[in-house]
Order: C-alpha cells, then structure tokens, then sequence
C-alpha cells in the first residue's frame, strides 16, 4: 500500500506544482502586496492597508451595494431557478425545447443584451408606457436607485437559465418509482417534495445558491456598461472601487480590497456550508 | 650583409607599416560614423532637410533642400566628404521661371501670365548626378506641363550647375493629371537610379501609391500597381524591394521582392506592429538571406529573414529613420532620416560596453537634440531610443524592479508619473552637482514640481500651455493696446461683447475661420476648468465664480463675432462662400496660443484671472525625464541627463531660466536676408520687363518685399526682444500641471459620461449648473476613493 502511494506521488506531483505556481504562489503574493505599501522602498505595513481601505467610505459604499444587490439577487435568483425547473420539469412532450432555450440568454453577450434593455427601460421606453398604460406615472429608470432594478433583472434574466439546467439535471436524476411509491402510499405532493424531492436536491440546491451567490456578488459588467467606472451612487459596487483603484495603477488597495472582499465571502460561504450540514441532518 | 640586414630590416618596418595601416582601414571600415546632421536646434525653417540618399559608384549622394540646398558626396574607398552648393542651380531654374508678359505659348496660343521650372528630382548615374526639371505654364484659365528634361548637373568648385542641354527626355505623358482645362505633373517621391532605370513613386487617380520606371535609353516610362505600397529600394541584382502597410486591427508591414522584369513578386517577411512598433531601414544582403531592420531604436540582424532569429546588433541613430537603409559592401548600413545620414555597423562586436535605453513618452525637440548630441559627445555609449512601449504598464516594471530602461520621459502631470512620483519610483538625482547647478537656474515655482521630499527627480525637457493669444500684428491695427486688453474672464467676456462694433467695416474678425462655435466653446469652457482645477483644487467645482463664467460662455453672441456653425463650415467650399463668410479677414484671437514662450510664434497670451480678486494661475504642462531607481547604469542616465539640460530647445530654455534675455535670432538670418534681398532683386527686374497693366502689380509686390526688408532686422527674431518682455510678465502666473481629478474625469474613466454632458452644455440642452454639479459628484467619488 505504502509503495503504491509513492508510485503516485510524480503522477500528482505536476498537478501540484502547477496549482502551486499559477495559483497559490499568486494568491501569497497577492497577500504580500496587500501587506505593503507599494513604494520604492516597498515597506512592510501590517494590516495598514486593510484598515484605510476599510475606512475608505467608497469602498463601504462598494461592499454595502454589494451585499444589498446580492441579498436580493441571489435568494430571487434562486427561488425563480427552482420554480421554472419544476415546471419545466412537468411540462412533457415540448419540454425538451424549453429545457434547451432556457440557456439562451447566458450565452448572449451582456452588451448586446444591454442595448435592449436601455431601450425598453428609458423614459419613453416600453415598460414606462406600460406603466401608464396601467395607469401609474412614468419612472427614470435609468438614473439614482430606480437603475437597480434594469439591473437586477437584467441579471436574473441572463443567469436564471443557468441555474435552471443545474436544478433541472437534480431533478430528473431522482427515481420515478420513488414517487410511484409514495403516491401509492398516499403521500401528498406536499410531502413528497419535503420527503422526496428536497432530500435528494439538498447538494445540489446548495451548489446552485453558492453560484447565485457568487455570481450576485460578480455583478459589475451590467453596471458598468450603463454607468461606467463612476456610475450613480446606488450602484457603485466593489468591483467598481478595484477597477477603479487598477485604473490609479494602485495595486496595494486593490489586493486589500479584493482579499477583504475574498474573507467575507469565505465566511458567508462557511455559514452556508454550516447550514447546510444542518438541513441535511435536519431532512435525513 | 649589413646591406642585407637593413634591407630586410625595412622590408619588415615597410611591411608593419603597411600591416598596421590596413589594420586602421579595417577598423575604420566598420565604424559608425556621421555623414551629415542637419539639427532644426533653434533654427526654425531655415536649416533643411535631407530629401534623398543614393549610393552609386562608390560614393554617397546627399540631398539637401531648404533655405539653401546643397548636394553632399562621399567617397566611400577614400572618406573624403564635398559639398556642393545647389542653390545657383535653384537660380537657373528661377530664371527660365518667368516668362515674359504677354508670350504665348506655342501649344494653346493662350496669353501665359507665368512659367515655372520645377526641380522634380536629382539622382546620380553614369558616373555623375542628373536632375529631372519640369516646366508648367500658366494662364488665367489653363495650365500646361513640358516635363521629363533630364539635365546634367556639373559639380565644380563647391557648386552644382545645371547643363544647358537636355541629355535626355523622359517619356512624361502618363506623368500628369488633368483636371479640366488645368494640366499638372503628378507629384514623384523616392527617386532611386540604378543602372540604366530610374525608379520613383506616384499617387495615382485612386490615390494608390505607383511604382514608376524610367528607361533612362529610351526615356520610355512603365507604371506598376503594388497595393498599400508604402516604399521601395532598388537591390543590387535589379529586382525591387517593396513595403506596403496594412492598416486594420493586426496592422502590419510587408517586405516584398519585385522583380520588374518577370513581374513577380515574392513575400519575404511580415512585421506585425504589436510585436514592437513598426520597422524602418530596412535592407536585405546581397546573398537574399540576411534581413536587417531597426526597430525600437535598435538595428536587427535576421539570418534566414527568420524573425524569431533577429538580434540587436547596434542602437539606431535616428527614430525616425525611412523605410529602407542602403546596405554597403563593408556591412555598414546607410540610415537616415530628414534630419541626417548615418553608417552604423552591424557587427554586434563593435557594440558599445554600455547601452543607455531612453523611452521617451512624449516627444519634445530638446530630448532629440539631446540624443544626437549625446551620441556625438559619447561614443563610449550607446544609446537605444524606444519608441514603442505602454505607460500603464511602467509601474509594473518598477515593481518588478525592472531595469530595462535607464531613462523615462513623459509629461509630469500623466497618471503614469503621478504613480511613480507619488510611490517613490524616481531615482535621487540630487547627489549630481551637475544636474543641481542647471536646475538652480530655472524659476524656482517651476522648479518646485523637479523634487520630491526635498529631493531633485527629473529634469525639465519641454514647457507648453494652451490658451487664447491675440494677434499683436491685428492688435497694432485696431488700434488696440495692451491696456485696453481684459485681465479677468469676466472682462474677457466683455471684451467680446464690444468687438463686434469695434470691428464693423474692417478687414478683421474676432476669431480664426476654422474656429467653429462648438469648438470655440469647448476651448473656453475647458480653458476656464482647468483652471479652476489649478486654483481651487479642493473646491467643488459648482461655485458662483464657475457658475457664472460657463454661463458667460453660452451667452456669446456668435453670430454678431462671425463665428461659424459647422454647418457653415461644410458650405465653406461653396462659389463665394469663403469671401462671404470673412475668409479674407484677418482674425484676432485664435484659442492655441502657447503662453511658455513659443518659438515663431508673434501672438500675445491672453493670461486672464478667474475672478476680480483671484490671481492669474495658468497651468503649465512640464514634460520631464527621469532616471529608473534600478537602472543598472545610473551614472550615465544622469550624464544623459545633463546633455538634455544642455541642449533644452531655445524656448524651453528662455522659459525655464530668468537669467536668459538676450533676444535670440535664427541661425540662418542673414542667409534668409539674403534671400529676400534676392527676391527683390527679381522682383525690380521683371517690373522693368512688365507692360503697364502688370506693373502695379509688381510694384507692389516690390513695395512689400522693400517693407518686409526694412523691418526684417526689427521683427525677424527666434525669441524677439518683445516675446521675453512678455513671457518674464506673465512667467510668475504659470503653475506646473500635476495630475488632478479633473484629468481623471476627461480620461477614459469618466469620459464619455462627461462628454456627453459637455456637449449638451455645449449645445444648450443641459444647464451649467447641473454639468457643475455632475462633475462634483464624479469627482467626489474619485476624491472619496483616493489615489
């Protein structure tokens, strides 16, 4: 046993210094720049860097967008991916095509995409007159707090199918006896989906709010095709403040602002991680 | 036997006489030498340029052309250099220019009001040098070319003589456009003799660059199309190389072989720009297989034209050297450029011990002064001139602690410099007592942006600041004084308002024809924030003083200046339109005036206060040259840098340094005098020849050219008594530039965002106040951030 393991150490071994030069020699060195002050003596500073970039109000302002637009992106994401992959998952015999067009929009180029978007949501676009037509006032979506929602549903739009295929492989992989039983049995949909189907999409439920998540907190390319490096304040996300920090060529508060960023996501993910053990037992 | 002895003995000492004098023609065969540098150094137009190069016969032929112009030949085998005056030839030419009143031509029977003898070309052949002179008649309604008259040029004592007699008659029928009834030759560029043919290029109809071949026994001519042509070289087997350009997203050049005879043509090698700029001085060798080009400031040798073998073999004397470089036999390479010849070896043996890379990012006259000077003053080092590299990328190499290159020049208030400075990343260049005495002697305000923590870390390279300057000529005319001129933009905008009934019935207008609304707008508004950004930099730009000048802007009246909408612009070549919209008049202001002193320039900067009580601060934009902190070679980037401080441009000098007042001429005055006086000379003999109709005329032009002679002395100045007057005025207001948000906000960071609401400013749908106030809060954001 022993000599087989060695046997397999050359075959790990590139693997291993590969991830260890392309990923975690970067990833220290990242570390290291965070940690000085980037002058021609190139001091080291401690955790200076982290406490300006953390008292820096843009930065606050970057990271409180942030967390908001993904406190309402990835739970909506989510639900919305769950609830179309069930009904599609029903719908039988065109299925299949609505099961393949659904990823269409993750395909599509986020410029094209924004272009109609800008037209259907400007003041004399097709959602204002849609609006009045309902009989309420138009809106300037396109300007301050309203631009969130072009955003947010420009981003649901692009990512639901996404998610919805993941869902939707989840779903198909669970046995149809399984149901057949429990119907037979007398189970009720209700508890077939708290006793059956969500057991089963636990893992892979969670792996989709993980990529809802991560690609909430990602939200930048819509925002900065409508806004720029400097759009309203409402929309200014972190992503805008390290572009922007990259364009000052400050490499120091960008590291600082991209590791910080990288703790507070390592912790939410553990929180979810934790939780998810939790439901697991919870559902076993 | 001691006959013998001392026979031997001298045959030995004749024999290392001999051994040793071959050995310094060896060594001077390969050496890089200076054949000819004509610097523009503080001579304005008068100095020349090089127009071509041909190597025939062993020797090298120079063209030069401008106030004088003058053939230089060298012989290769001996080193011997002649000059040879051209400029009695130019005399001849002139001479058979004028035609007598009244004659008429024998093709049209039209009454010529002029004839012109055109130099089209010289080049060398038969052992001699010949030039292709054309001649153009004129009347009122047509013209006519009698082109294609080969001429010998006799060479004797230090001047060129053209032959009286065509030697030959080169076929010019194909050489000529027509438009109507008005017949000219078509301009020919790159005239190169090789054995019986005379090659050279022509824009045809579409606009394609031709190659054109003379049979020089025949005179017959052939045309050839080579798409994208760019350039052309003739080899020493005949056959032609060419280089087209290819503009596009991958632009690139293409090295080509023609052959003329079978009319093939063979690619030899792409250069793709992105791998390094484009590629001058190209040559080929003999043999086909070895491809030399410079490229980034450095000459490369390619064995096999196989790119991925190229090798630095000697740093380029010119960054701007033509296309192709003639290859000698003794492997030299001929480069040149307008401004000189070279021969520069491409023995990578010879090469310097010490290579001094200088990256300049932005250009200025005094960083190639400084190079050619250098390079004469230090053969001992070589310096490589990179102009192709990406200032974003610079603090990266600092870093990385790169030391590639030795010395960086670049405006001071780029983001690139702000970065560096702002990090550290300029070595400490106050331990150079030679570098410390030069800057101890420049304004002191404008020294202040030369140091960091009380340390000196660039030098000066160039000073310039735009602005609106007035016309002192048109200032005199109307009347004008310097006491009635504005001092605040307040009155500025006054100002513009009394003009229109200042200038009701005269000759003059307000501003430059071409100087449409928009853009007379947006120089104004950006005029006026800028300068804000400079006085009241921690302010936010929305405040009742810049309030109230950008509404100033949109209240000019520009109909009642004559100031024209772009569309007026666009109807500007309609029958009359131009007289009808004031083309005619002389204008008053123009809105790029240089308020550094300015060489040439005889406007007056206007240097206007923000507000009654605010001081007049302009900003000054400083391009410096600095020394990387890991250049291996620091000691010699300083002496670079003393050379650059030694050779500052002539306005760049008297603007740096107070003790500077000696008004300066051009180095070429008195041979400019002498051309006048020339001109008069011909002037005073055709009114003598001239019917009565054509006399006023002359006379005229005779009263002019007397007026212009008279004053010459007083007004023909390269920095006038006058120009320093003014420039130690207004030299306490300048401020040097740093980078600031404002910058930030015109970058492509905010740009487009602030472009689009400058326009609507600009056009009237958008309130001064709310473009204030959305530059406040862009800039809050970016000041918020931080740097």
């Amino acid at each position: 046993m022993y000599r087989k393991k060695r046997l397999a150490l050359p075959f790990v071994l590139p693997g291993l210094a590969g991830i260890l030069l392309f990923y975690g020699i970067p990833f220290l060195g990242g570390i290291w720049y965070s940690l000085t002050d980037g002058s021609f003596e190139n001091a080291f500073v401690g955790f200076r860097n982290y406490g300006n970039v953390w008292q820096n109000p843009m930065f606050q302002l970057g990271l409180r967008n942030t967390l908001e637009l993904s406190l309402i992106c990835a739970p909506a994401l989510f639900l919305l991916a769950f609830g179309f992959s069930v009904l599609l998952n029903r719908i039988r015999p065109a299925g299949a095509f609505f099961r393949s067009s659904v990823l269409l929009p993750y395909l599509m180029p986020s410029s094209a995409v924004l272009l109609i978007w800008l037209i259907w949501f400007d003041y004399g676009g097709a959602v204002n007159r849609l609006i009045t037509l309902l009989g309420g006032n138009r809106v300037f979506w396109l300007q301050g707090a309203e631009l969130r929602l072009p955003v947010v549903l420009l981003f649901l739009w692009k990512n639901l199918g996404f998610c919805v295929v993941i869902f939707l492989a989840a779903l198909q992989a669970i046995p149809e006896s399984l149901y057949e039983y429990a119907t037979l049995e007398g189970a009720s949909f209700g508890r077939q989906a708290f006793s059956i189907t969500l057991p089963l999409i636990v893992p892979t439920a969670f792996l989709v709010f993980i990529l809802c998540v991560v690609n909430a907190f990602r939200i930048f390319k819509e925002v900065y095709f409508i806004g720029g490096a400097y759009p309203e304040e409402p929309l200014y996300t972190l992503q805008n403040y390290m572009n922007n920090m990259f364009g000052k060529l400050n490499y120091q508060n960008v590291t600082t602002a991209a590791y910080s960023f990288a703790a507070i996501v390592f912790a939410i993910f553990g929180l979810l991680f934790w939780l998810q053990g939790r439901a697991q037992r919870g559902l076993s | 036997m001691r006959k013998s002895i001392i026979r031997i003995l001298g045959c030995l000492l004749l024999a290392a006489v001999l051994a040793a004098g071959c050995a310094c023609a060896a060594g001077a065969e390969g050496e890089n030498e200076t054949l000819l540098l004509l610097t523009d150094e503080d001579s304005g137009w008068g100095s020349g340029s090089l127009q071509s190069v041909n190597v025939a016969d062993g020797k090298v032929y120079l063209f030069v052309s401008g106030l004088t112009e003058s053939v230089q030949v060298t012989d290769l085998a001996s080193g011997q250099t002649e000059s040879y005056d051209l400029t009695e030839m130019q005399e001849q030419l002139a001479e058979g220019t004028t035609q007598e009143a009244g004659e008429e031509t024998p093709e049209t029977g039209a009454e010529a009001l002029a004839g012109m003898n055109d130099l089209v070309c010289c080049f060398p052949w038969k052992g001699g040098i010949y030039a292709v002179v054309n001649h153009t008649e004129y009347s009122n309604t047509q013209s006519t070319v009698d082109g294609g008259h080969v001429r010998r040029i006799r060479l004797e004592d230090g001047k060129g003589i053209l032959g009286e007699e065509d030697e030959l008659r080169l076929d010019w029928t194909e050489m000529t456009e027509t438009a109507g009834s008005w017949t000219n030759s078509r301009y020919i560029s790159g005239s190169e003799a090789f054995g019986d043919r005379l090659y050279a290029t022509a824009y045809s109809d579409t606009g394609d660059q031709n190659l054109i071949i003379f049979d020089l026994t025949t005179g017959e001519m052939t045309e050839r199309m080579i798409p994208d042509l760019s350039d052309f070289t003739v080899t020493a087997d005949g056959t032609i190389l060419t280089l087209q350009y290819r503009w596009g997203e991958e632009s690139e050049q293409i090295l080509s072989r023609y052959d003329p005879e079978s009319e093939e043509t063979e690619e030899l090698v792409r250069f793709r720009m992105d791998d390094g700029g484009s590629v001058s001085a190209l040559a080929v060798s003999e043999d086909g297989n070895t491809l030399y080009f410079v490229r980034n400031g450095e000459i490369f040798e390619a064995p096999g034209r196989d790119l991925s073998q190229a090798r630095a073999v000697n740093a380029s004397p010119c960054s701007n050297a033509q296309s192709f470089a003639p290859l000698l036999p003794d492997g030299r390479m001929l480069i040149w450029s307008g401004e000189g010849a070279f021969l520069r070896s491409t023995d990578p043996s010879r090469r310097a011990n010490v290579t001094l890379r200088l990256r300049p990012y932005s250009w200025s006259r005094s960083l190639d002064n400084a190079s050619n000077a250098f390079a004469a003053e230090h053969p001992e080092i070589e310096l490589v001139r990179e102009d192709y590299g990406d200032e974003s990328t610079l603090l990266q190499a600092m870093m990385n602690q790169d030391g590639t290159v030795d010395v960086y020049v670049m405006a001071r208030n780029s983001s690139a410099f702000s970065a560096l400075y702002d990090r550290g990343f300029l070595a400490d260049l106050s331990g150079d007592a030679g570098l410390t005495d030069r800057i101890g002697k420049i304004y002191p305000h404008l020294a202040e942006c030369l140091y960091r923590d009380g340390k000196l870390v660039a030098v000066p390279a160039a000073v310039s600041g735009d602005g609106i300057g007035l016309s002192a000529e048109v200032l005199t005319k109307m009347g004008l004084t310097e006491a009635d001129l504005p001092r605040t933009w307040d009155q500025f905008f006054d100002f513009l308002g009394e003009l229109p009934s200042r200038m009701e019935g005269t000759n003059f207008r307000a501003f430059e024809l071409y100087t449409d609304r928009t853009e007379l707008k947006r120089d104004l508004l950006n005029g006026i924030l800028n300068q804000y950004a400079l006085c009241h930099p921690d302010e936010p730009f929305l405040s009742d003083t810049a309030l109230h000048l950008l509404e100033r802007i949109n209240q000019i009246d520009c109909d009642a200046l004559g100031i024209l909408t772009e569309e007026d612009m666009d109807r500007m070549n309609e029958d009359g339109a131009f007289e009808a919209m004031g083309g005619m008049k002389e204008a008053l202001m123009n809105t790029y005036t240089d308020y550094a002193l300015s060489e040439y320039s005889t406007n007056v900067p206007l240097i206007l206060a923000l507000g009654e009580d605010e001081e007049a601060a302009l900003p000054l934009t400083v391009t410096v040259a600095f020394v990387n902190p890991y250049s291996a070679h620091a000691a010699e980037a300083q002496l670079f840098l003393e050379t650059v401080m030694d050779h500052l441009n002539a306005s760049t000098r008297y603007a740096l340094r107070p003790d500077l007042n000696e008004p300066l001429r051009y180095p070429t005055h008195e041979e400019q005098k002498k051309n006048l006086e020339k001109w008069l000379n011909v002037a005073r003999k055709n009114v003598e020849k001239a019917d009565e109709e054509q006399k006023a005329s002359w006379e005229e032009i005779i009263t002019e050219f007397e007026k212009e002679l008279a004053e010459f002395d007083e007004k023909n100045w390269l920095i006038s008594p006058d120009a320093i007057a003014h420039y130690r005025q207004r030299a306490e207001h300048l401020r040097p530039a740093g980078w600031d948000y404002f910058s930030l906000l015109l970058s492509a960071e905010g740009g487009d965002q602030f472009m689009e609401r400058q326009t609507g400013f600009l056009e009237g749908s958008l309130p001064a106040r709310e473009l204030l106030s959305f530059m406040d809060k862009k800039i809050q954001m970016m000041r918020l951030e931080g740097n």
